[in-house]
């Protein structure tokens, strides 16, 4: 909402500067969303009788013009580039050494011939958006006025957010009642208005509850022509386009007064009588802005003998619209149930000044205010005599009802921990215009009518501190209410991060929208979480997994010359709620991890997820190291770590063959035989799809199962182990095994063969060679021996290599010596 | 043997210790001169066939010249040893002025690095941190926050959905976290809900249609807008510094009664920077969530995690959030 000021200090006093104004508006609600200054710069530029004009002799487009000097007598001659005016008009001269905003003007030759300064359009002078033409001003306007006299051109005009339940801002009166509030002050002056016409006017019938008063006056003798400079003016200042003086002062009337109005042609309205109702659906109307609607059974319309003339509350209709020749006029106010314009609003995507102010909700005492206002404005502008009136009470629904509210003052004095007895409340209150009864600690009070947002105690207390100032509220800590701090699952899943961070992996976060299709990562399905209205094709639904997010950043800064990267995302996939995921993950957990709705229907499941990728060159600050890119290994490293600091881990592994990851090169990875993730090298088409030089690795990893609850001992605190300090006993063996015998199924031999005295065991070696067979290789390990009771010998050495000797035999492997 | 015979040995061993230039000829003299084959050593085997006269004498001639070799060739040691670790040390020099080539741990986003500080100060006051899903019931995100079926809020210019005949929405804030928890338990109540919000916003340098939370919810008894302040207060000095002040603007939410915006103050042309929403939990929210609104009132608030680390940060378009260049993730 736009406030020119002096159109505001009319109505209020207002004793601050403006930078304090603009302070005291924000600080109470009002927010200043900018204070611009319409046609600021405007210096020296008079009004002018146009005495002659002759075509250019040298352009077709442009005139010779003489009009009236500064004196209002006297000849200037301009070239002008403008023909919507004629011998006898009054215009706007900027003569040499006038300003308009942005220039000063001097004499110039156009053409061979001299123009002294110019006439000037509405835009040229910030007043509005025309320049189809120059202004062309009422013969009553006196000669060789300046127009910042005459009009406050160039005054400050403060703009204010409109918080959505005060409705009663989006007026100057409502604005200055709120000032008279602030300041403790009151309104001032009075508006003309017109006589109420004692003659019945035009049937109306309302036929539906969502009208609260329904106010339409006959207007006749009407003369339709251009606004005067004043009205045309403030509707520039308050960014509405002027048209004549009759739609004029139906704008100028809901700026000033907060009520929307619309101007009939009587003479247009089929049958001259009007039906308030719902639509039956279907019917067609075209509305003001030449747009044709189809309207559905919940549309308010007014409806005349012929049909739809008007979407009430939204937009007139074209057909009954007020033109140059209109003569009887129809001025409508009427107060319309706040829901039921929202709904067709939105609708129709059609967003008016009138709806907006519906929406809102109207002061329904206001109506036939401002219908005579703008019969008394429409006397002036347009001739026009008020020969009949209509007034029709509408329904007394809910939405209308203006209940008293009881609130105690005690209550809202501790709420807001200020020191305000009750009288205090009712004062500020009183000031906001509620009637208020003081009675004991208890305030019983009324609304004013324009007020529909205080309905309740809490409604009250807020009132009451912004009128006292929410500056005045102390600030004091809370008492200590709960024994606060993360969970400890909430601390896990930090530890995991920083797990995943430690080995090297940048953590990243994007935006989980994908398109149709997604790289297949841990238990990949078709399910997808598709959106009802997506921002894009190419975020059509909710990420099945984090692959695509991390390979499009990996692409990114490829894109962008960079020979490696590593990055992680933690966060939650999505997935319809019969997704296989579903059942995989309720095997391990139960259903506890699924979210409900409140009814206990299902939600897509949404389980968090860590997602690894990599390629290229490791490097850190300063320095790249070609010779050692990121590996699978790098991958399987860091969720190895993050299953271990959960205490499941390391996870079971399986070669695995899945779409776009390389066949030889991929594990799932397993808690209790589930699959709960995959680590692995991108196939070298998807690398390639992906922009990227192979090896691209990649991991994924269903977090949840780590991070929720689980009854077993593993989540309870680690026992610290016995540090046995015997000496130990380190063996080396080579196992030559074929290729079928992975390492995990040797370790695990080796593990179990080499008894209780078995401390440790850690690969270090791996060879083939002309001296192995085909088809096999030579693993090393250390074994690490150690009794927590006695020193060892050789001859327990000799012991364990025997038996894991004969144990590795079994899965057709044997000890190289 | 006589003494010309034991000093032209003594002469020739110190001649072979001095002549040894490095510690494996020293090594092959002192074998030489005083080994278990050396002539001293020979000599000394020899004494038993001489006389006890002869031998006293010859004795002690060969002690003698066993002691100032073994000296001599203590003295050479120790001067070659030095010498040598003094070229093993100059030809060990490493330039240790280059980079540290090694793996370099990864860096938490700035996100959730300024998420977990913001979530540290409200766990420092006694709050927990509560959580919940990001694909949400309508009711949940809206309808028990107060916000009404035909609210402009709840239409698809602002609000995503995946079904909106089942009214699910991408929840658009983490208040029915909030929610979430005042149904399952009874204040007291002191939450942090932190995570991902979603609204029907195109990119661009101002705008995400996703976005970072961080909301707070406390319910008790006796609590006040004074509370409110003194939280907002604490929060904005520990994440802007010392000397920041908080200014409280009246506001509007559908889900607070009385609603305030929050400014902090901050070195621009008003002085003042808006931060957050906050208000009075509306007790229609209360009662709707199972809460007596007569005997409990709370403060709730959100902060815009995006926003605070724009600002604290000079971050100028919030897509370098999300677009996770390598070079913005590594100066944080």
């Amino acid at each position: 909402m736009r406030l020119p000021l002096s159109w505001l200090t009319s109505m209020v006093d207002v004793d601050l500067p403006l930078s304090d104004l603009v302070e005291r508006l924000s600080a109470s609600g009002l927010e200043v969303e900018g204070v611009t200054t319409p046609g600021g710069g405007v210096a020296g530029v008079r009004t002018a009788r146009v005495l002659h004009h002759e075509p250019h002799p040298d352009a077709d487009t442009l005139r010779l013009v003489d009009v009236t000097g500064p004196d209002g007598d006297g000849q200037v001659r301009v070239v002008c580039g403008a023909a919507n005016f004629d011998v006898g008009d009054v215009v706007l001269h900027a003569a040499v050494g006038a300003s308009i905003p942005g220039m000063t003007l001097e004499a110039r030759t156009i053409r061979g011939q001299v123009s002294n300064g110019m006439l000037a359009s509405a835009r040229e002078l910030g007043l509005g958006d025309d320049h189809t033409g120059i202004l062309v001003l009422g013969a009553d306007v006196p000669l060789g006025a300046l127009l910042d006299e005459l009009v406050p051109i160039g005054e400050p005009v403060i703009e204010i957010a409109v918080q959505p339940d005060r409705g009663d801002h989006l007026s100057i009166r409502g604005v200055a009642r709120e000032l008279a509030a602030l300041l403790d002050t009151s309104l001032r002056g009075t508006l003309d208005l017109a006589a109420r016409p004692s003659a019945a006017g035009a049937d109306v019938s309302l036929e539906t509850d969502a009208v609260g008063a329904f106010i339409a006056w006959t207007l006749e003798g009407v003369a339709v022509r251009r606004s005067p400079l004043w009205l045309r003016t403030r509707l520039a200042q308050c960014g509405v386009r002027a048209i004549d003086g009759v739609v004029d002062v139906t704008n100028y009337v809901m700026l000033e007064l907060g009520q929307p109005l619309h101007a009939f042609d009587l003479d247009r309205v089929a049958g001259g009588r009007l039906r308030v109702c719902a639509a039956a659906g279907g019917e067609q109307l075209r509305t003001l802005d030449g747009v044709d609607r189809t309207l559905v059974a919940d549309d308010l319309v007014i409806h005349d003998a012929e049909g739809p003339a008007s979407l009430a509350g939204v937009m007139g209709g074209e057909r009954t619209e007020v033109h140059a020749g209109t003569t009887r006029i129809l001025l409508e106010g009427a107060v319309w149930e706040p829901a039921s314009i929202r709904r067709t609003s939105r609708r129709l995507g059609l967003v008016s000044e009138a709806s907006t102010r519906f929406e809102r909700r109207v002061d329904p005492e206001a109506a036939a205010e401002a219908v005579a206002r703008a019969a008394e404005l429409m006397r002036v502008t347009a001739d026009a005599r008020a020969t009949a009136a209509t007034s029709v009470a509408g329904t007394t629904g809910a939405w209308l009802a203006r209940p008293r509210v009881v609130a105690s003052a005690g209550r809202i004095a501790s709420l807001l921990a200020l020191d305000l007895d009750a009288d205090a409340q009712a004062g500020l209150l009183r000031r906001a215009g509620c009637e208020v009864v003081v009675e004991g600690g208890s305030l019983d009070v009324l609304p004013p009518s324009w007020r529909g947002d205080l309905e309740r105690p809490a409604d009250l207390a807020e009132e009451v501190a912004r009128l006292h100032g929410f500056a005045h509220i102390p600030a004091e800590l809370p008492p200590l209410v709960a024994r606060g701090g993360r969970s400890p699952l909430q601390r896990l899943e930090q530890s995991l991060r920083v797990a995943v961070l430690a080995h090297g992996f940048d953590e990243i976060v994007t935006r989980p929208f994908v398109g149709t299709d997604a790289t297949a990562g841990v238990l990949p399905s078709h399910g997808r979480v598709r959106l009802a209205n997506p921002l894009a094709q190419d975020a059509a639904a909710m990420r099945p997994g984090l692959l695509d997010g991390l390979l499009a950043t990996l692409r990114r800064n490829r894109g962008q010359g960079r020979a490696g990267m590593a990055v992680m995302e933690l966060g939650r996939i999505h997935r319809p709620v019969d997704d296989l995921l579903g059942s995989a993950l309720d095997g391990l957990l139960g259903e506890g991890w699924r979210w409900q709705g409140p009814d206990g229907q299902a939600l897509p499941l949404q389980p968090r997820a860590l997602g690894l990728a990599a390629f290229g060159a490791r490097m850190g600050p300063g320095w790249l190291d070609e010779r050692s890119g990121w590996q699978v290994e790098d991958v399987l490293a860091a969720i190895d770590e993050v299953a271990r600091r959960a205490d499941v881990g390391p996870l079971a592994r399986r070669p695995i063959e899945r779409d776009g990851w390389h066949p030889g090169r991929t594990v799932a990875l397993l808690l209790h035989g589930v699959e709960v993730g995959i680590a692995g090298q991108l196939h070298p088409q998807a690398s390639e799809a992906w922009d990227l030089p192979e090896p691209v690795v990649a991991g994924e990893l269903l977090l949840e199962v780590l991070l929720q609850p689980r009854s077993d001992a593993a989540a309870e605190a680690a026992a610290a182990p016995r540090l046995v300090r015997h000496p130990a006993v380190v063996v080396d063996v080579a196992v030559v095994a074929p290729d079928v015998c992975s390492v995990a199924e040797i370790v695990e031999v080796l593990r179990g063969s080499a008894g209780a005295l078995l401390d440790e065991i850690r690969w270090f070696d791996e060879f083939r060679g002309a001296q192995l067979p085909d088809g096999h290789r030579s693993v090393a390990f250390r074994l690490r021996l150690q009794d927590p009771d006695r020193q060892l010998s050789d001859t327990d050495a000799d012991d364990v290599l025997a038996r894991i000797g004969a144990a590795v035999s079994a899965i057709g492997a044997s000890l190289r010596t | 043997m006589d003494a010309s015979e034991v000093d032209a040995l003594r002469i020739a061993a110190l001649a072979a210790f001095s002549a040894a230039t490095d510690s494996g000829d020293l090594e092959q003299a002192r074998i030489d001169h005083l080994g278990r084959r050396s002539p001293l050593a020979l000599a000394q085997k020899q004494l038993g066939g001489l006389t006890d006269e002869e031998r006293r004498r010859v004795g002690a001639l060969l002690n003698e010249l066993k002691t100032a070799i073994t000296e001599a060739f203590d003295a050479r040691h120790l001067e070659l040893g030095s010498v040598e670790l003094s070229q093993r040390l100059a030809s060990e020099r490493l330039d240790l002025t280059g980079p540290a080539r090694r793996i370099r741990p990864g860096r938490p986003h700035l996100l959730t690095q300024v998420e977990a500080e913001i979530v540290d100060v409200f766990l420092g006051m006694g709050f927990s941190v509560a959580e919940g899903p990001e694909v949400e019931s309508g009711r949940f995100n809206f309808d028990l926050l107060n916000i009404p079926p035909d609210h402009p809020a709840r239409g698809t210019m602002d609000t995503i959905y995946v079904d909106e005949d089942a009214d699910i929405v991408l929840r658009t804030h983490t208040s029915p976290v909030q929610v979430r928890t005042m149904l399952a338990q009874q204040p007291p109540i002191a939450v942090v809900c932190p995570g991902r919000v979603y609204r029907a916003d195109a990119v661009d340098a101002t705008h995400s249609p996703v976005f970072t939370q961080v909301e707070g919810l406390l319910v008790a008894e006796g609590i006040t807008m004074a509370h409110l302040r003194g939280t907002l207060l604490a929060f904005a000095k520990a994440l802007f510094g010392d000397d920041r002040e908080v200014r409280l603007r009246p506001s509007f939410f559908p889900f607070t009664e009385p609603s305030a915006e929050v400014d902090v103050s901050f070195e621009s042309a008003s002085g003042w920077l808006e931060i957050l929403g906050s208000g009075m939990v509306d007790p229609a929210v209360l009662a709707g969530c199972g809460i007596d609104p007569e005997r409990y009132s709370g403060f709730a608030f959100g902060i815009g995690v995006e926003r605070v680390a724009m600002l604290r940060h000079g971050v100028a378009d919030i897509r370098d959030l999300y677009d996770a260049d390598a070079r913005f993730l590594a100066a944080f």
